[in-house]
Protein backbone atom coordinates (compact mmCIF):
# COMPACT_ATOMS: atom_id res chain seq x y z
CA UNK A 1 0.00 0.00 0.00
CA UNK A 2 1.24 3.30 -1.29
CA UNK A 3 1.12 5.45 2.20
CA UNK A 4 2.63 8.68 2.67
CA UNK A 5 4.69 9.07 5.33
CA UNK A 6 3.88 11.29 8.00
CA UNK A 7 5.49 14.60 8.96
CA UNK A 8 6.62 13.37 12.04
CA UNK A 9 8.54 10.29 10.75
CA UNK A 10 9.39 12.34 7.95
CA UNK A 11 11.07 14.80 10.52
CA UNK A 12 12.92 12.04 12.85
CA UNK A 13 14.43 10.86 9.36
CA UNK A 14 15.42 14.59 8.78
CA UNK A 15 17.23 15.02 12.08
CA UNK A 16 18.82 10.90 12.12
CA UNK A 17 20.36 12.44 8.82
CA UNK A 18 21.92 15.27 10.69
CA UNK A 19 22.61 13.59 13.56
CA UNK A 20 24.55 11.09 11.50
CA UNK A 21 26.41 13.62 9.82
CA UNK A 22 27.75 15.18 13.17
CA UNK A 23 28.17 12.08 14.84
CA UNK A 24 32.11 12.94 15.28
CA UNK A 25 31.33 16.37 16.95
CA UNK A 26 28.33 14.95 19.00
CA UNK A 27 30.76 12.79 20.06
CA UNK A 28 33.60 14.93 21.18
CA UNK A 29 31.75 16.16 24.59
CA UNK A 30 31.86 12.71 26.23
CA UNK A 31 35.72 12.59 27.06
CA UNK A 32 35.47 16.58 27.64
CA UNK A 33 32.32 15.76 30.17
CA UNK A 34 33.74 12.26 31.67
CA UNK A 35 37.37 14.42 32.41
CA UNK A 36 35.92 17.59 33.70
CA UNK A 37 33.51 14.93 35.93
CA UNK A 38 36.38 13.08 37.43
CA UNK A 39 38.49 16.48 37.81
CA UNK A 40 35.74 18.53 39.03
CA UNK A 41 33.76 15.86 41.75
CA UNK A 42 33.76 17.06 45.19
CA UNK A 43 35.52 20.27 44.20
CA UNK A 44 33.71 23.54 45.70
CA UNK A 45 33.44 26.90 43.55
CA UNK A 46 34.31 29.95 44.87
CA UNK A 47 37.51 30.90 46.40
CA UNK A 48 39.38 27.55 48.10
CA UNK A 49 40.91 28.40 51.63
CA UNK A 50 44.38 29.22 51.65
CA UNK A 51 45.00 27.97 55.13
CA UNK A 52 44.08 24.33 53.84
CA UNK A 53 46.68 24.60 50.95
CA UNK A 54 49.71 26.20 53.13
CA UNK A 55 49.10 23.38 55.76
CA UNK A 56 50.05 20.53 53.19
CA UNK A 57 53.47 22.43 53.29
CA UNK A 58 53.90 23.60 56.96
CA UNK A 59 56.26 20.85 58.46
CA UNK A 60 55.66 20.43 61.84
CA UNK A 61 58.37 18.63 64.37
CA UNK A 62 56.72 15.09 63.63
CA UNK A 63 55.97 15.52 59.84
CA UNK A 64 52.97 13.69 58.71
CA UNK A 65 54.20 12.66 55.29
CA UNK A 66 54.19 8.80 53.83
CA UNK A 67 55.13 7.22 50.88
CA UNK A 68 53.28 6.29 48.31
CA UNK A 69 51.05 3.14 48.77
CA UNK A 70 48.16 1.08 48.31
CA UNK A 71 46.04 4.04 50.41
CA UNK A 72 47.67 7.21 48.99
CA UNK A 73 48.41 6.64 45.84
CA UNK A 74 50.74 9.88 45.69
CA UNK A 75 51.18 10.39 49.35
CA UNK A 76 51.21 12.66 51.65
CA UNK A 77 51.90 15.80 52.28
CA UNK A 78 53.25 17.53 55.62
CA UNK A 79 50.14 17.55 57.46
CA UNK A 80 48.93 14.25 56.61
CA UNK A 81 46.68 14.97 53.73
CA UNK A 82 45.95 12.32 50.52
CA UNK A 83 48.42 14.11 48.25
CA UNK A 84 45.88 13.10 45.37
CA UNK A 85 42.95 14.67 46.64
CA UNK A 86 45.16 17.88 47.22
CA UNK A 87 46.43 17.81 43.35
CA UNK A 88 43.10 16.90 42.20
CA UNK A 89 41.59 20.02 43.74
CA UNK A 90 44.59 21.90 42.83
CA UNK A 91 44.32 21.03 39.18
CA UNK A 92 40.57 21.49 38.97
CA UNK A 93 41.45 24.99 40.16
CA UNK A 94 43.71 25.70 37.30
CA UNK A 95 41.48 24.13 34.86
CA UNK A 96 38.51 26.25 36.23
CA UNK A 97 40.84 29.66 35.68
CA UNK A 98 41.31 28.20 32.20
CA UNK A 99 38.21 27.83 31.03
CA UNK A 100 37.08 31.23 32.50
CA UNK A 101 39.85 32.76 30.67
CA UNK A 102 38.96 30.49 27.26
CA UNK A 103 35.48 31.91 27.75
CA UNK A 104 36.35 35.12 28.11
CA UNK A 105 38.56 35.25 24.70
CA UNK A 106 35.70 33.49 22.86
CA UNK A 107 33.34 36.11 23.94
CA UNK A 108 36.05 38.92 22.66
CA UNK A 109 37.16 36.93 19.69
CA UNK A 110 32.92 36.59 18.55
CA UNK A 111 31.99 40.00 19.30
CA UNK A 112 35.23 42.16 17.99
CA UNK A 113 35.29 40.52 14.12
CA UNK A 114 31.58 40.25 14.05
CA UNK A 115 31.68 44.25 14.81
CA UNK A 116 33.92 44.75 12.28
CA UNK A 117 31.65 41.99 9.37
CA UNK A 118 28.72 44.83 9.96
CA UNK A 119 31.05 47.65 8.10
CA UNK A 120 29.69 48.12 4.56
CA UNK A 121 33.05 48.84 3.27
CA UNK A 122 35.22 46.58 0.80
CA UNK A 123 38.01 46.08 2.76
CA UNK A 124 36.42 45.89 6.25
CA UNK A 125 38.62 43.65 8.20
CA UNK A 126 41.46 45.69 6.97
CA UNK A 127 42.32 47.89 10.58
CA UNK A 128 41.54 44.71 12.55
CA UNK A 129 44.13 42.72 10.78
CA UNK A 130 46.75 45.45 10.97
CA UNK A 131 46.59 45.47 14.82
CA UNK A 132 46.49 41.92 15.14
CA UNK A 133 49.76 42.18 13.21
CA UNK A 134 51.15 44.58 15.53
CA UNK A 135 50.51 42.25 18.23
CA UNK A 136 51.22 38.93 17.27
CA UNK A 137 54.69 38.15 17.15
CA UNK A 138 55.17 39.77 20.85
CA UNK A 139 56.12 36.77 23.53
CA UNK A 140 52.44 36.75 25.32
CA UNK A 141 54.11 34.84 28.37
CA UNK A 142 56.32 38.07 29.04
CA UNK A 143 52.99 40.46 28.87
CA UNK A 144 50.93 38.39 31.52
CA UNK A 145 54.06 38.08 33.88
CA UNK A 146 54.51 42.16 33.38
CA UNK A 147 50.86 42.12 34.09
CA UNK A 148 50.12 40.15 37.27
CA UNK A 149 53.63 41.67 38.40
CA UNK A 150 51.72 45.04 38.34
CA UNK A 151 47.95 43.51 39.64
CA UNK A 152 48.21 40.36 41.50
CA UNK A 153 45.53 37.66 41.42
CA UNK A 154 43.30 35.72 39.79
CA UNK A 155 41.32 38.26 38.04
CA UNK A 156 44.12 39.42 36.36
CA UNK A 157 45.10 35.92 34.94
CA UNK A 158 41.96 35.23 33.63
CA UNK A 159 41.64 39.09 31.85
CA UNK A 160 45.23 38.71 30.70
CA UNK A 161 45.05 34.87 29.26
CA UNK A 162 41.84 35.89 28.17
CA UNK A 163 43.23 38.95 26.06
CA UNK A 164 45.45 36.70 24.71
CA UNK A 165 43.11 33.69 23.72
CA UNK A 166 41.11 36.67 22.24
CA UNK A 167 43.96 37.81 19.87
CA UNK A 168 44.69 34.48 19.08
CA UNK A 169 41.64 33.45 18.27
CA UNK A 170 40.24 36.85 16.59
CA UNK A 171 42.97 36.59 14.29
CA UNK A 172 41.61 32.91 13.09
CA UNK A 173 38.00 34.41 13.23
CA UNK A 174 39.08 36.98 10.76
CA UNK A 175 40.49 34.82 8.36
CA UNK A 176 37.51 32.15 8.34
CA UNK A 177 35.19 35.34 7.64
CA UNK A 178 37.20 36.79 5.17
CA UNK A 179 37.88 33.35 3.21
CA UNK A 180 33.68 32.60 3.47
CA UNK A 181 32.96 36.61 1.88
CA UNK A 182 34.99 35.39 -0.74
CA UNK A 183 32.24 32.11 -1.02
CA UNK A 184 29.63 31.57 -4.14
CA UNK A 185 27.10 31.75 -1.32
CA UNK A 186 27.68 35.46 0.02
CA UNK A 187 27.88 36.78 -3.12
CA UNK A 188 24.47 35.54 -4.22
CA UNK A 189 23.09 36.39 -0.69
CA UNK A 190 24.72 40.28 -1.82
CA UNK A 191 23.24 40.37 -4.87
CA UNK A 192 19.75 38.99 -3.53
CA UNK A 193 20.07 42.07 -1.09
CA UNK A 194 20.60 40.69 2.03
CA UNK A 195 21.66 43.36 4.99
CA UNK A 196 24.82 42.83 6.85
CA UNK A 197 22.96 42.24 9.63
CA UNK A 198 21.31 39.20 7.60
CA UNK A 199 24.05 37.78 6.32
CA UNK A 200 26.33 37.56 9.18
CA UNK A 201 22.92 35.87 11.48
CA UNK A 202 22.34 33.68 8.42
CA UNK A 203 25.20 33.20 6.44
CA UNK A 204 28.84 33.48 8.22
CA UNK A 205 28.04 32.71 12.11
CA UNK A 206 26.48 29.32 11.28
CA UNK A 207 29.35 28.30 9.61
CA UNK A 208 32.12 30.48 11.91
CA UNK A 209 30.75 28.92 15.04
CA UNK A 210 31.80 25.28 15.67
CA UNK A 211 35.37 26.85 14.53
CA UNK A 212 35.68 29.03 16.72
CA UNK A 213 34.48 26.27 19.43
CA UNK A 214 37.49 24.04 17.79
CA UNK A 215 40.02 26.84 18.19
CA UNK A 216 39.03 27.63 21.97
CA UNK A 217 39.63 23.89 22.65
CA UNK A 218 43.05 24.24 20.66
CA UNK A 219 43.87 26.96 23.60
CA UNK A 220 42.68 25.31 26.54
CA UNK A 221 45.76 23.22 26.89
CA UNK A 222 47.85 26.43 26.86
CA UNK A 223 45.71 28.68 29.50
CA UNK A 224 46.12 25.54 31.79
CA UNK A 225 49.86 25.44 31.48
CA UNK A 226 50.02 29.20 31.82
CA UNK A 227 48.40 29.47 34.68
CA UNK A 228 50.17 26.66 36.34
CA UNK A 229 53.29 28.43 34.94
CA UNK A 230 52.92 32.38 36.66
CA UNK A 231 51.71 29.89 40.11
CA UNK A 232 55.15 28.55 39.60
CA UNK A 233 56.83 31.99 39.49
CA UNK A 234 54.99 33.53 42.47
CA UNK A 235 52.14 35.44 40.52
CA UNK A 236 49.08 33.37 40.47
CA UNK A 237 48.33 35.45 43.67
CA UNK A 238 47.17 33.18 47.00
CA UNK A 239 45.17 30.02 45.25
CA UNK A 240 45.61 26.26 45.30
CA UNK A 241 47.05 25.26 41.76
CA UNK A 242 49.57 22.47 40.98
CA UNK A 243 51.77 25.28 39.86
CA UNK A 244 52.24 26.09 43.34
CA UNK A 245 52.79 23.01 44.43
CA UNK A 246 55.89 21.91 42.66
CA UNK A 247 57.06 25.38 43.64
CA UNK A 248 56.66 24.66 47.32
CA UNK A 249 57.43 21.08 47.16
CA UNK A 250 60.63 21.57 45.69
CA UNK A 251 61.80 22.36 49.27
CA UNK A 252 60.89 18.94 50.25
CA UNK A 253 62.64 17.43 47.24
CA UNK A 254 65.43 15.24 49.21
CA UNK A 255 62.52 14.16 52.34
CA UNK A 256 59.92 13.90 50.29
CA UNK A 257 60.40 14.10 46.76
CA UNK A 258 56.60 12.24 45.81
CA UNK A 259 55.20 15.93 46.89
CA UNK A 260 56.69 17.32 43.34
CA UNK A 261 56.91 14.71 41.23
CA UNK A 262 53.58 13.04 41.55
CA UNK A 263 51.12 16.28 41.47
CA UNK A 264 53.52 17.10 38.02
CA UNK A 265 52.65 13.90 36.74
CA UNK A 266 49.09 14.16 37.13
CA UNK A 267 49.29 18.39 35.82
CA UNK A 268 50.71 16.52 32.62
CA UNK A 269 47.92 14.03 32.31
CA UNK A 270 45.31 16.33 32.55
CA UNK A 271 46.97 18.59 30.10
CA UNK A 272 47.77 15.58 27.93
CA UNK A 273 44.22 14.74 27.92
CA UNK A 274 42.71 18.47 27.01
CA UNK A 275 45.25 18.63 24.05
CA UNK A 276 44.53 15.01 22.41
CA UNK A 277 40.98 16.24 22.62
CA UNK A 278 41.86 19.96 21.89
CA UNK A 279 43.62 18.48 18.52
CA UNK A 280 40.99 16.42 17.62
CA UNK A 281 37.97 19.23 18.21
CA UNK A 282 40.24 21.80 15.93
CA UNK A 283 40.88 18.59 13.26
CA UNK A 284 36.94 17.97 13.29
CA UNK A 285 35.29 21.10 12.38
CA UNK A 286 38.43 21.96 10.05
CA UNK A 287 40.02 25.29 11.89
CA UNK A 288 42.88 24.82 9.48
CA UNK A 289 44.67 26.05 13.13
CA UNK A 290 48.27 24.50 13.73
CA UNK A 291 48.64 22.34 16.95
CA UNK A 292 50.10 22.60 19.66
CA UNK A 293 49.41 26.40 19.94
CA UNK A 294 48.60 27.61 16.46
CA UNK B 1 61.28 44.16 -2.61
CA UNK B 2 62.01 48.00 -1.88
CA UNK B 3 57.73 48.34 -0.85
CA UNK B 4 57.80 45.45 1.72
CA UNK B 5 61.47 46.32 2.65
CA UNK B 6 59.61 50.20 3.76
CA UNK B 7 55.96 48.49 5.03
CA UNK B 8 58.24 45.66 7.64
CA UNK B 9 59.90 48.85 8.43
CA UNK B 10 56.86 50.73 9.39
CA UNK B 11 55.33 47.54 10.73
CA UNK B 12 58.42 47.35 13.42
CA UNK B 13 58.37 51.06 14.36
CA UNK B 14 54.62 50.71 15.48
CA UNK B 15 55.85 47.84 16.87
CA UNK B 16 58.55 48.75 18.87
CA UNK B 17 56.15 52.55 20.14
CA UNK B 18 53.31 50.15 21.12
CA UNK B 19 55.62 48.01 23.11
CA UNK B 20 57.26 51.17 24.58
CA UNK B 21 53.72 52.34 25.53
CA UNK B 22 52.64 48.95 27.27
CA UNK B 23 56.16 48.36 29.19
CA UNK B 24 56.45 51.90 30.66
CA UNK B 25 52.73 51.91 31.55
CA UNK B 26 53.43 48.76 33.30
CA UNK B 27 56.75 49.08 34.52
CA UNK B 28 55.34 52.18 36.09
CA UNK B 29 52.74 50.26 38.08
CA UNK B 30 55.30 47.15 38.75
CA UNK B 31 57.33 49.90 40.95
CA UNK B 32 54.55 51.53 42.64
CA UNK B 33 53.94 48.20 44.27
CA UNK B 34 55.94 47.14 47.36
CA UNK B 35 58.35 44.86 46.32
CA UNK B 36 60.47 41.88 48.45
CA UNK B 37 63.77 43.15 49.14
CA UNK B 38 65.54 40.21 50.20
CA UNK B 39 65.81 39.05 46.37
CA UNK B 40 67.33 42.66 45.70
CA UNK B 41 70.66 41.75 46.61
CA UNK B 42 71.92 41.54 42.73
CA UNK B 43 70.95 44.82 42.62
CA UNK B 44 74.41 46.33 44.45
CA UNK B 45 76.11 45.03 41.30
CA UNK B 46 76.91 47.21 38.33
CA UNK B 47 74.10 46.94 35.82
CA UNK B 48 76.34 46.46 32.43
CA UNK B 49 77.88 42.78 33.97
CA UNK B 50 74.98 41.76 35.18
CA UNK B 51 72.96 42.06 31.99
CA UNK B 52 75.99 40.81 29.84
CA UNK B 53 76.25 37.60 32.45
CA UNK B 54 72.67 36.79 31.97
CA UNK B 55 72.51 37.52 28.28
CA UNK B 56 75.51 34.97 27.78
CA UNK B 57 73.24 32.75 30.40
CA UNK B 58 70.18 32.97 27.84
CA UNK B 59 72.28 33.18 24.88
CA UNK B 60 73.74 29.71 25.63
CA UNK B 61 70.27 28.21 25.89
CA UNK B 62 69.15 29.99 22.30
CA UNK B 63 71.95 28.67 20.93
CA UNK B 64 70.75 25.09 21.44
CA UNK B 65 66.59 25.76 21.43
CA UNK B 66 66.94 27.74 17.98
CA UNK B 67 68.90 26.00 15.68
CA UNK B 68 66.89 22.69 16.85
CA UNK B 69 63.46 24.42 15.86
CA UNK B 70 64.69 25.42 12.68
CA UNK B 71 66.69 22.55 11.55
CA UNK B 72 63.86 19.89 12.75
CA UNK B 73 61.63 22.12 11.94
CA UNK B 74 62.30 22.79 8.52
CA UNK B 75 63.61 19.17 7.62
CA UNK B 76 61.31 17.33 9.08
CA UNK B 77 58.09 19.70 8.09
CA UNK B 78 59.37 19.06 4.41
CA UNK B 79 59.62 15.47 4.86
CA UNK B 80 56.09 15.48 5.92
CA UNK B 81 54.84 17.12 3.37
CA UNK B 82 56.34 14.91 0.82
CA UNK B 83 54.43 12.01 2.25
CA UNK B 84 51.51 13.52 3.24
CA UNK B 85 49.73 10.66 2.38
CA UNK B 86 51.27 8.68 5.33
CA UNK B 87 50.39 11.45 7.60
CA UNK B 88 53.77 11.61 8.07
CA UNK B 89 53.87 15.69 9.77
CA UNK B 90 51.52 14.37 12.19
CA UNK B 91 53.40 11.89 13.36
CA UNK B 92 56.88 13.47 13.40
CA UNK B 93 55.70 16.34 15.33
CA UNK B 94 53.60 14.39 17.83
CA UNK B 95 57.07 13.16 20.06
CA UNK B 96 57.30 17.06 20.48
CA UNK B 97 53.49 17.78 21.01
CA UNK B 98 52.70 15.29 23.54
CA UNK B 99 56.22 16.96 24.99
CA UNK B 100 55.07 20.46 24.88
CA UNK B 101 52.20 19.23 27.22
CA UNK B 102 54.78 18.93 30.24
CA UNK B 103 55.07 21.57 32.14
CA UNK B 104 58.58 22.80 31.73
CA UNK B 105 59.31 23.71 35.03
CA UNK B 106 58.53 20.73 36.22
CA UNK B 107 60.74 18.65 34.42
CA UNK B 108 63.84 20.73 34.32
CA UNK B 109 63.48 20.20 37.93
CA UNK B 110 63.33 16.39 37.88
CA UNK B 111 66.57 16.29 35.55
CA UNK B 112 68.48 18.68 38.25
CA UNK B 113 67.00 16.71 40.91
CA UNK B 114 68.10 13.41 39.46
CA UNK B 115 71.37 14.33 38.07
CA UNK B 116 72.58 16.22 41.44
CA UNK B 117 71.46 12.82 43.09
CA UNK B 118 72.92 10.20 40.58
CA UNK B 119 76.16 11.99 39.25
CA UNK B 120 76.72 14.37 42.58
CA UNK B 121 77.25 17.50 39.94
CA UNK B 122 75.47 19.02 37.50
CA UNK B 123 72.19 20.55 38.10
CA UNK B 124 71.42 22.41 41.09
CA UNK B 125 75.19 21.99 41.88
CA UNK B 126 75.48 25.72 42.02
CA UNK B 127 78.12 25.44 44.53
CA UNK B 128 80.00 23.57 42.72
CA UNK B 129 83.29 24.84 40.96
CA UNK B 130 85.69 24.05 38.04
CA UNK B 131 89.21 23.85 38.72
CA UNK B 132 90.58 22.63 35.24
CA UNK B 133 89.54 22.04 31.85
CA UNK B 134 86.76 22.82 29.66
CA UNK B 135 83.30 23.93 31.96
CA UNK B 136 81.11 22.14 30.46
CA UNK B 137 78.47 22.41 32.66
CA UNK B 138 77.08 25.38 31.52
CA UNK B 139 76.53 24.13 28.58
CA UNK B 140 74.54 21.20 30.06
CA UNK B 141 72.44 23.15 32.13
CA UNK B 142 71.72 25.15 28.70
CA UNK B 143 70.54 22.02 26.76
CA UNK B 144 68.42 20.76 29.84
CA UNK B 145 66.31 24.72 29.93
CA UNK B 146 66.66 24.09 26.07
CA UNK B 147 65.09 20.64 25.41
CA UNK B 148 61.45 21.64 27.20
CA UNK B 149 61.89 25.25 25.90
CA UNK B 150 62.14 23.98 22.08
CA UNK B 151 59.95 21.25 22.26
CA UNK B 152 56.49 23.54 21.65
CA UNK B 153 58.15 25.74 18.73
CA UNK B 154 59.68 21.94 16.85
CA UNK B 155 56.26 20.82 16.91
CA UNK B 156 54.71 23.94 15.72
CA UNK B 157 57.23 24.92 12.83
CA UNK B 158 56.49 21.23 11.68
CA UNK B 159 53.03 21.43 11.10
CA UNK B 160 53.73 24.88 9.55
CA UNK B 161 55.54 23.93 7.19
CA UNK B 162 54.00 20.74 6.21
CA UNK B 163 50.69 22.39 6.55
CA UNK B 164 52.21 25.34 4.35
CA UNK B 165 53.17 23.13 1.50
CA UNK B 166 50.38 20.68 1.36
CA UNK B 167 47.82 23.23 1.00
CA UNK B 168 49.61 24.17 -2.18
CA UNK B 169 49.49 20.44 -3.72
CA UNK B 170 46.09 20.90 -4.01
CA UNK B 171 46.66 24.32 -6.25
CA UNK B 172 45.10 23.94 -9.86
CA UNK B 173 48.77 24.38 -11.48
CA UNK B 174 50.58 21.71 -9.05
CA UNK B 175 48.06 19.63 -10.36
CA UNK B 176 48.45 20.37 -14.05
CA UNK B 177 52.06 19.63 -13.48
CA UNK B 178 51.05 15.78 -12.84
CA UNK B 179 48.65 16.06 -16.13
CA UNK B 180 51.81 16.67 -17.66
CA UNK B 181 53.06 13.74 -16.95
CA UNK B 182 55.75 14.88 -13.76
CA UNK B 183 56.48 12.48 -11.16
CA UNK B 184 55.40 13.29 -7.88
CA UNK B 185 59.63 14.18 -6.74
CA UNK B 186 60.15 16.73 -9.59
CA UNK B 187 57.25 18.06 -9.02
CA UNK B 188 57.90 18.46 -5.12
CA UNK B 189 61.28 19.43 -4.99
CA UNK B 190 61.79 21.28 -7.87
CA UNK B 191 58.67 23.33 -8.53
CA UNK B 192 57.09 23.68 -5.44
CA UNK B 193 59.84 23.59 -2.81
CA UNK B 194 61.17 26.47 -5.34
CA UNK B 195 58.15 28.66 -5.33
CA UNK B 196 57.28 28.29 -2.26
CA UNK B 197 60.58 29.01 -0.44
CA UNK B 198 60.04 32.78 0.04
CA UNK B 199 56.88 32.30 2.21
CA UNK B 200 58.43 29.13 4.00
CA UNK B 201 61.23 31.29 5.06
CA UNK B 202 58.78 33.77 6.16
CA UNK B 203 57.47 31.06 8.82
CA UNK B 204 60.74 30.97 10.89
CA UNK B 205 59.54 33.43 13.15
CA UNK B 206 56.58 31.79 14.46
CA UNK B 207 58.88 29.97 16.97
CA UNK B 208 60.68 32.24 18.70
CA UNK B 209 58.04 34.03 21.02
CA UNK B 210 57.22 30.69 22.57
CA UNK B 211 61.19 30.22 23.40
CA UNK B 212 61.33 33.55 24.79
CA UNK B 213 58.48 33.17 26.35
CA UNK B 214 59.28 29.66 28.19
CA UNK B 215 63.12 31.47 29.27
CA UNK B 216 60.95 33.20 31.46
CA UNK B 217 59.47 30.09 33.69
CA UNK B 218 62.40 27.85 32.92
CA UNK B 219 65.46 29.58 34.28
CA UNK B 220 64.48 30.59 37.40
CA UNK B 221 62.62 26.90 37.91
CA UNK B 222 66.86 25.33 37.08
CA UNK B 223 68.53 28.45 39.19
CA UNK B 224 69.77 29.26 35.76
CA UNK B 225 70.80 33.19 36.25
CA UNK B 226 69.80 34.46 32.94
CA UNK B 227 67.25 36.78 31.77
CA UNK B 228 64.42 35.29 32.07
CA UNK B 229 65.46 34.47 35.90
CA UNK B 230 66.30 38.45 35.65
CA UNK B 231 62.65 39.48 35.17
CA UNK B 232 61.30 37.37 37.45
CA UNK B 233 63.49 38.55 40.37
CA UNK B 234 62.96 42.12 39.10
CA UNK B 235 59.34 41.62 39.26
CA UNK B 236 59.29 40.22 42.65
CA UNK B 237 61.75 43.21 44.13
CA UNK B 238 59.68 46.04 42.06
CA UNK B 239 62.98 47.27 40.28
CA UNK B 240 61.87 49.22 37.26
CA UNK B 241 65.39 48.97 35.46
CA UNK B 242 65.28 45.42 35.78
CA UNK B 243 62.06 45.03 34.90
CA UNK B 244 62.71 47.31 31.76
CA UNK B 245 65.79 45.68 30.59
CA UNK B 246 64.80 42.28 30.92
CA UNK B 247 61.54 42.89 29.17
CA UNK B 248 63.25 44.77 26.60
CA UNK B 249 66.28 41.79 26.10
CA UNK B 250 63.33 39.60 25.64
CA UNK B 251 61.19 41.48 23.48
CA UNK B 252 63.75 42.46 20.70
CA UNK B 253 65.05 38.61 18.85
CA UNK B 254 60.90 38.46 18.24
CA UNK B 255 60.83 41.55 16.59
CA UNK B 256 63.72 41.72 15.13
CA UNK B 257 62.31 37.93 13.74
CA UNK B 258 59.36 39.16 12.99
CA UNK B 259 60.86 42.17 10.60
CA UNK B 260 62.82 39.82 8.74
CA UNK B 261 59.80 37.38 8.43
CA UNK B 262 58.02 40.10 6.82
CA UNK B 263 60.58 41.16 4.48
CA UNK B 264 59.39 37.49 2.37
CA UNK B 265 55.78 37.61 1.37
CA UNK B 266 53.36 36.21 3.79
CA UNK B 267 52.23 32.48 3.76
CA UNK B 268 48.31 32.57 4.77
Amino acid sequence: MNRRKSHLSLFLRRVAIRLSAFHRELLLPIPYLILCGWLFSGFRFGSPDPAWFDSLFLVPERPGWSAPDHEHWFGTAANGADLFEASRYAMASSVILGLQAISLGGLLALLIPCLFALRSSQNRYRELEFALRIVRPLPFFLILALLLGAWPGSETAILGMGAIVAVLSTSAMTDWLRKREESFELTAARIVGLSRFQILRSRLLPTILPRLAGALALYLPSTILAEMALSFLGFGGHRASVGAMIARGQEFLIEAPWMTIYPGILATGVVMAFSFLGWRSAATVRTGLTPPFS
Amino acid sequence: MTRRLLSSLLMTVIRVIFIGIVLGFLVRRITSTPGDLELGSWLTEPWRGVLLNRLIVSGRVLIFALPTILITGYLWGIFGARFRRLHLARLLSLPFSTFACVPGFWFVILVAAYSYFHWQRPGFADELTLESGPNLLVWWHAAVVALPAAAAGVAWQIRAVATHLERTMGRPWVRSLLLEGENDDTIFYRYLLRHKAGSLISLFSGGIPLVLSSLIVLEPAFHLEGIGALLTESIKTSSPSGVLISAIALVSPSILASFFSELFPASS
